[in-house]
């Protein structure tokens, strides 16, 4: 057995995926002796960073050649990162969902940058978007251009796109089809096209939503004859249906109030809003109403 | 980690949507801890299947990350977790030095922590 594959199962790596890793294109090239201590200077070095070894086994096993790089290059690529805006903890976690980050070049980083600003978005956006999402590294330009144009064909306008997205960067990760069964699937709803579009505009995160969650929000709205809320403010379609609940029980029955179209925003008040207004808290409610599923079991 | 998601109610398609868009989450091992956090903090099945369906990189984080995430979050006496994720389950990809990060940053602008919690149960994409 080579050295290199005997040192990496005692720093835990399974046999195949030793195996794997040192026969892998960037590093079967290596010799077996030069790669054994290429193995057990980066391993410290990545231990010494703060990824734990479960971290440092997943992040080879998806970029082996993390194996091939020089100490140098690894710590001067988080400087680079850091220079640009991102602190060392944001790249270390940037890193563990995209270890090619170590792999690409500073220009490549920079084309990418330069990319998506040119697409609309400020740096500080574009750092807060691939922290959010460090695979939009990994997208190519062509890649991103023909996600934003097949959103541009589903009605949305350039602008409109680049703002849902900055909202919600995994909307760059979602599949043609995942996006227009959600379509579809809200149309079924009984929305038009236009009310769909409007309401993802407003609240992008509505394509990251279950069908079951969508259900049973809209349901409950339109059952309470609130379903303005959902196409003219659809981010409040966020709040947990436990909370909406207790709160529009409370609000009807104790308090009498007729929820309507000028006052229906007290359902969505802030925590310490609500207690200080009404004297009670979410939490009470739920238990009041029984609405919390364990205690009810 | 399909059946074990099968397991929790979410069905083949959404499923299918989360390994399109993770490859590498049928790979991962340490889903169950944190799917068992979230029933630590008092979140029902739904909200666990909306979770994950919404986040699936939840899943595949670093338990030990998740738990101190956690700790963070009860340290600035944040109440009802589990309202709080399933309303915005990406709150849950933050590190703890994120959280505590935003706090500074808006603590520093003026806010108290009050309004900086209203803040973070209130708005999608604040931090």
């Amino acid at each position: 057995m080579k050295e290199s594959i005997k040192t990496l199962i005692e720093l835990g790596y399974s046999k195949s995926d030793a195996e794997e890793i040192v026969n892998s294109y960037p590093l079967n090239g290596f010799k077996d002796e030069t790669l054994k201590e290429n193995i057990k200077r980066n391993y410290k070095l990545l231990i010494s960073l703060g990824y734990t070894k479960n971290e440092v086994i997943k992040m080879t096993k998806t970029l082996p050649a993390l194996y091939s790089l020089s100490e140098e290059n690894i710590t001067n690529k988080i400087n680079f990162l850091i220079s640009l805006g991102y602190t060392k903890e944001g790249v270390l976690k940037m890193v563990k969902s995209l270890p090619q980050l170590y792999g690409l070049s500073e220009e490549a980083i920079t084309n990418k940058i330069n990319f998506l600003i040119g697409l609309g978005c400020t740096k500080a956006e574009v750092i807060k978007m691939t922290k959010t999402l460090p695979t939009l590294y990994g997208y190519s330009e062509e890649n991103i251009t023909k996600k934003i144009e097949f959103l541009v064909n589903l009605g949305y306008n350039k602008k409109e796109v680049i703002k849902m997205t900055k909202m919600l960067p995994a909307l760059y990760s979602y599949s043609e089809d995942n996006i227009t069964n959600k379509i579809d699937f809200l149309i079924d709803l009984g929305y038009s096209k236009q009310e769909v579009l409007k309401m993802t505009i407003n609240f992008p995160a509505l394509y990251s939503f279950s069908e079951e969650n969508i259900i049973e929000k809209i349901e409950y709205y339109r059952k309470k004859n609130l379903d303005f809320i959902i196409i003219e403010n659809t981010k409040y379609l966020m709040q947990s249906m436990k909370k909406t609940k207790a709160r529009y029980n409370y609000l009807t029955e104790e308090k009498m109030f007729s929820l309507d179209e000028s006052n229906y925003s007290r359902l969505f008040m802030s925590e310490k809003r609500f207690q200080k207004t009404y004297g009670v808290s979410t939490d009470a409610l739920i238990r009041m109403y029984g609405l919390n599923p364990q205690i009810i079991d | 980690m399909v059946d074990f998601l099968l397991e929790l109610g979410i069905d083949v398609k959404d499923i299918n949507n989360i390994i399109e868009m993770n490859k590498n989450l049928v790979d991962y091992e340490d889903y169950k801890k944190n799917v068992e956090v979230l029933k630590m903090i008092g979140c029902d099945d739904k909200e666990i299947r909306n979770i994950i369906i919404s986040n699936p990189n939840f899943i595949i984080r670093n338990n030990g990350d998740v738990v101190k995430l956690i700790k963070v979050f009860n340290n600035y006496s944040f109440t009802d977790l589990d309202m709080l994720f399933d309303s915005n389950p990406y709150l849950l990809n933050l590190d703890d030095f994120e959280l505590i990060d935003f706090f500074d940053k808006k603590e520093k602008e003026g806010l108290s922590k009050q309004e900086i919690i209203d803040l973070v149960e209130t708005e999608f994409d604040v931090i």
